[in-house]
């Protein structure tokens, strides 16, 4: 009974984020807005009640030595024998996260209140911040695959459009369109394995092994399933985390307002990433090609962003690249097998970066606050670096670390720009065809403005 | 009491039309449009609760019941929505006929009527293109690829008439190609989005009544190398024009690549051969027509406001034209699977259905789908942001408000609570093989 009531406050979590959604949602269809003060104190309780729920959960699951409960609320929909179970798993990983999760959001809440106080956009941005919330506690508390991209894509669409809070300058617009394009093209990934998983298994549900304290995926019988399987994953995982060489959405990610970029780059979002793959661990164990490419595509990201955030001239650039490094160094982790030490390298890790990121405008006031504690001027860091490398090459790793390794202009001139290019010259000859049936003169209609450059492709 | 509703449903469009086109302004001619577009909504509800069961016009098995609402609602919506400029009263009477012979469409069996409200259907647009200088060369490219299209299903349905009913297949399956625009059919379809005008588009294309054919005519006399084929056909269209359209600059291009894809979503979906993929198509049929209905729309009623739409030139309009925006956006989402709209669940269907018979076009699908949301969020970002200047545009109207409305709230609602709208159409996906079985022998080949 005590078990019983324990899990159903674990939906907690759920529930009360969806009611928040759902309140501000209609205040914003209606002539009735909300005022501030009620939308930031309807998230603020929402996720602080959903924290609380966690936390019972969380203390009767060790009271009791429960490793896994899980709780089933029927099918969503079923159609004959094919239905979409709505499961939660509650685990040591997925309430850990679901913790984590709730608490951070709470803060954030809190912060903002008074951080975007009058602004422009306070009423979306608590709206965003909400979905962001609850596809967090769904990704993470879900016991299928189909449930985590639920709140996945939820995650995706709520990053995008924070990332384009300042939709009045075109900067930030852009920026947030290069995250939503990375998120889509590695979205496949996930979508694909799902197909895949069903196609060889029958099922993208997460089990318990035998000797494991988490639930996972259970991996396909063929070798060569479950190595497709684990590299779809590890893409999929490679676009959320910002991994090299999809990693250059990051920093541009800081042009939204900083508790956002607390929230997603520093805490949640980016850490969705190892969180699919330590649900895939099975997977993981059973296939090395995809285990080491998860720790290789870590390593070379842990590398470059070290390299290539020391050449940043501001806080939330160089902390976007330290988050990017402590990823990669996370994801190294999982590769080698380790399963207890990612879990705490998150939490330790999402609670520090929010933190620096809360704090980052006020930069240089605590500078000041630790030279006057210092009496004297603070040391640089990295000096070490500079006596090691040869002057001469100085330079040129300067002017590499400066242009982010060249990923970005690869993807955006040969990869995205040859497609586009391709495309519109088939557009043309589409166009001519159609031109030549109607028997109209060789003027195209589309818009005769030239295109500013680098506008939105 | 029920033939006599089915009846009136498409009555009162035809009536409407009529009246529409003798008032003296666009304004009033739209009034009398709305008003008769209510009215058949209300008919075609009443219908759908009562049940369609008369003599007169007997009940399609193997299709969702209700069928005229969903024509109703998207008449209603290519009306109300309809922006004045660049129409004439007869332009609304036109859309008005071409909305009446959809709802006589969906009520109809026999395969010659088919065929000839099949053609019917095409003539009002083709008057309405050649009625206006500027449309005039899109008259003749919509020309071009509708009149083999009707020739087809002509020569089709008088085969499946008399019992050819292999033969009848291909013709059929080619005329019904042309018309949804699958490739390599489909050059005529973004030219017909990008100049005709917005209402006229979705009257004729977003019932997708190539579906309804398909239903009617073509299940179950496919031979399994043309389901094959169609199937795969449907998965490069797919990809093609998911892919076409993350390029465009002109957003009305954008939006004809748009819904292109997702007639190709709906012809896969028939024929994976399993009932799971027969229902996400039926639902995919569904969600596009609404979602396209009233993004399309959207755009339109935008374009009227503001001018030429260029994707490469930011609106940056937001602030002043949030709800238009959003509308936009949710309607979007809702055509590429965003989860908690019904499009969520028709892409799980869908995926789900094609797992066991086709999981590299399952695969395909997925890439198709995933393409479509960059172009309805790159859309967005262009035409509602990234600039400070506005053009004092203004935000949506109480109709624009009003339809626009019950098309989201009805992709929401039925996205967080689908059991109703499944029950409804998966009796649909799976009436087709019981209602063929349950008949005598000699009608067996001719449902």
């Amino acid at each position: 009974m005590i078990e019983h009531w324990a899990c159903i406050a674990a939906l907690a979590a759920l529930a009360l984020p969806a009611a928040a959604l759902a309140a501000l949602g209609l205040s914003a269809a209606s002539p009735w807005r909300a005022g501030e003060r009620a939308q930031s104190r309807i998230v603020g309780l929402a996720f602080t009640g959903g924290a609380l729920g966690l936390v019972v959960t969380a203390a009767d699951m060790l009271r009791s030595g429960d490793r896994v409960r899980t709780l089933s609320l029927g099918d969503w929909f079923s159609v004959g024998h094919h239905g979409f179970p709505v499961a939660f798993a509650l685990d040591g990983l997925s309430v850990s996260m679901a913790l984590l999760g709730a608490v951070l959001t709470g803060l954030v809440a809190a912060f903002s209140a008074r951080y975007l106080h009058r602004e422009r956009g306070f009423g979306r941005f608590f709206l965003l911040l909400t979905v962001l919330g609850l596809g967090v506690q769904l990704a993470v508390l879900g016991s299928s695959l189909e449930l985590l991209l639920f709140g996945w894509e939820l995650v995706g669409l709520s990053s995008a459009l924070l990332i384009a809070y300042f939709d009045e300058r075109i900067e930030p617009v852009r920026n947030a369109l290069r995250a939503y394009m990375t998120y889509r093209a590695c979205d496949i990934g996930l979508l694909a394995a799902v197909v895949w998983l069903h196609h060889t298994t029958g099922t993208a549900a997460f089990a318990q092994a035998p000797q494991e304290s988490w639930v996972g995926l259970a991996p396909p019988a063929s070798a060569t399933d479950v190595a497709l399987v684990g590299l779809l994953l590890c893409w999929a995982a490679m676009g959320k985390s910002a991994q090299v060489p999809l990693g250059g959405w990051l920093p541009r990610a800081m042009e939204g307002p900083t508790p956002s970029s607390a929230i997603f780059y520093g805490a949640l979002s980016i850490h969705l990433g190892p969180y699919l793959l330590l649900r895939a661990a099975p997977i993981l164990d059973a296939a090395p090609v995809a285990a080491a490419a998860v720790a290789v595509v870590g390593g070379l990201t842990a590398l470059h962003a070290t390299f290539v955030g020391r050449v940043q001239t501001d806080i939330k650039s160089a902390l976007a690249y330290a988050s990017m490094t402590q990823v990669g160094i996370i994801l190294v982790e999982i590769g080698l097998g380790l399963r207890l030490l990612p879990l705490l390298h998150i939490i330790g890790h999402a609670s520090v970066r929010t933190l620096q990121l809360l704090r980052a405008p006020s930069l240089l006031h605590d500078h000041h606050h630790l030279e006057q504690a210092m009496g004297s001027e603070l040391p640089r860091s990295g000096g070490h670096l500079e006596r090691l490398v040869p002057s001469g090459l100085q330079p040129w790793l300067y002017r590499l670390a400066l242009e982010r390794g060249y990923f970005d202009a690869l993807l955006s001139e040969y990869v995205v720009g040859s497609a586009v290019r391709f495309l519109r010259q088939v557009d043309r000859l589409e166009q001519r065809w159609t031109s030549l049936l109607g028997q109209e003169s060789q003027e195209s209609h589309e818009p005769s403005v030239p295109a500013p450059k680098g506008a939105n492709r | 009491m029920t033939p006599l509703a089915d009846l009136l449903s498409f009555a009162l469009p035809a009536l409407g039309a009529v009246f529409a086109w003798r008032k003296p302004s666009v304004a009033q001619a739209r009034t009398v449009a709305i008003v008769s577009m209510l009215a058949s909504l209300a008919v075609a509800v009443l219908s759908a609760v009562v049940g369609s069961a008369g003599p007169l016009l007997p009940a399609a098995a193997g299709v969702p019941a209700g069928l005229s609402v969903f024509v109703a609602v998207i008449g209603l919506a290519a009306v109300a929505l309809s922006p004045t400029r660049g129409l004439q009263p007869a332009s609304l009477g036109r859309i008005l006929l071409v909305n009446a012979v959809s709802m006589a469409f969906v009520l109809v069996r026999d395969p010659r009527l088919l065929a000839a409200l099949f053609c019917a259907s095409a003539l009002p647009v083709w008057l309405e293109l050649r009625s206006q200088p500027e449309t005039r060369a899109t008259s003749r490219v919509f020309a071009w690829y509708m009149l083999p299209s009707c020739a087809l299903m002509v020569a089709g349905a008088g085969m499946q008439s008399a019992q050819m009913l292999t033969a009848a297949a291909l013709p059929l399956a080619a005329g019904i190609a042309i018309r949804e625009a699958t490739l390599p059919f489909h050059s005529w379809f973004p030219h017909f989005v990008q100049r005709a005008p917005m209402g006229l588009v979705i009257a004729f294309v977003a019932p997708q009544l190539g579906v309804y054919a398909h239903l009617r005519m073509l299940s179950d006399t496919l031979p399994p190398e043309l389901t094959h084929a169609i199937a795969a056909v449907g998965v490069v269209t797919v990809l093609f024009a998911a892919a076409m359209g993350t390029a465009q600059r002109s957003a009305r291009r954008a939006i004809g690549y748009l819904m292109m894809s997702q007639t190709g979503l709906v012809a896969f979906g028939l024929e994976t051969g399993s009932g799971l993929g027969r229902l996400g198509a039926l639902t995919a049929w569904l969600v596009c027509g609404l979602s396209m209905a009233g993004l399309a729309m959207t755009v339109a009623a935008l374009e009227a406001r503001r001018g030429q739409l260029d994707l490469d030139r930011p609106g940056g309009s937001f602030r002043h034209i949030p709800r238009l925006a959003t509308a936009y956006l949710l309607l979007g989402l809702a055509s590429v699977g965003l989860p908690g709209t019904f499009g969520f669940v028709s892409e799980e269907l869908l995926v789900q259905g094609s797992v066991e018979r086709f999981p590299v076009l399952g695969l395909a699908l997925v890439v198709g789908t995933a393409l479509n949301s960059i172009t309805i969020v790159r859309g967005f970002f262009a035409l509602f942001t990234g600039a400070r200047t506005h053009g004092g545009e203004r935000d949506l109207t109480l109709r624009e408000h009003a339809v626009l409305g019950v098309l989201v709230a009805t992709l929401l609602v039925t996205g967080l609570w689908p059991r109703t709208m499944l029950d409804h159409t998966s009796h649909a996906a799976h009436s087709t093989e019981a209602a063929v079985e349950a008949l005598p022998a000699g009608e067996a080949t001719s449902t």
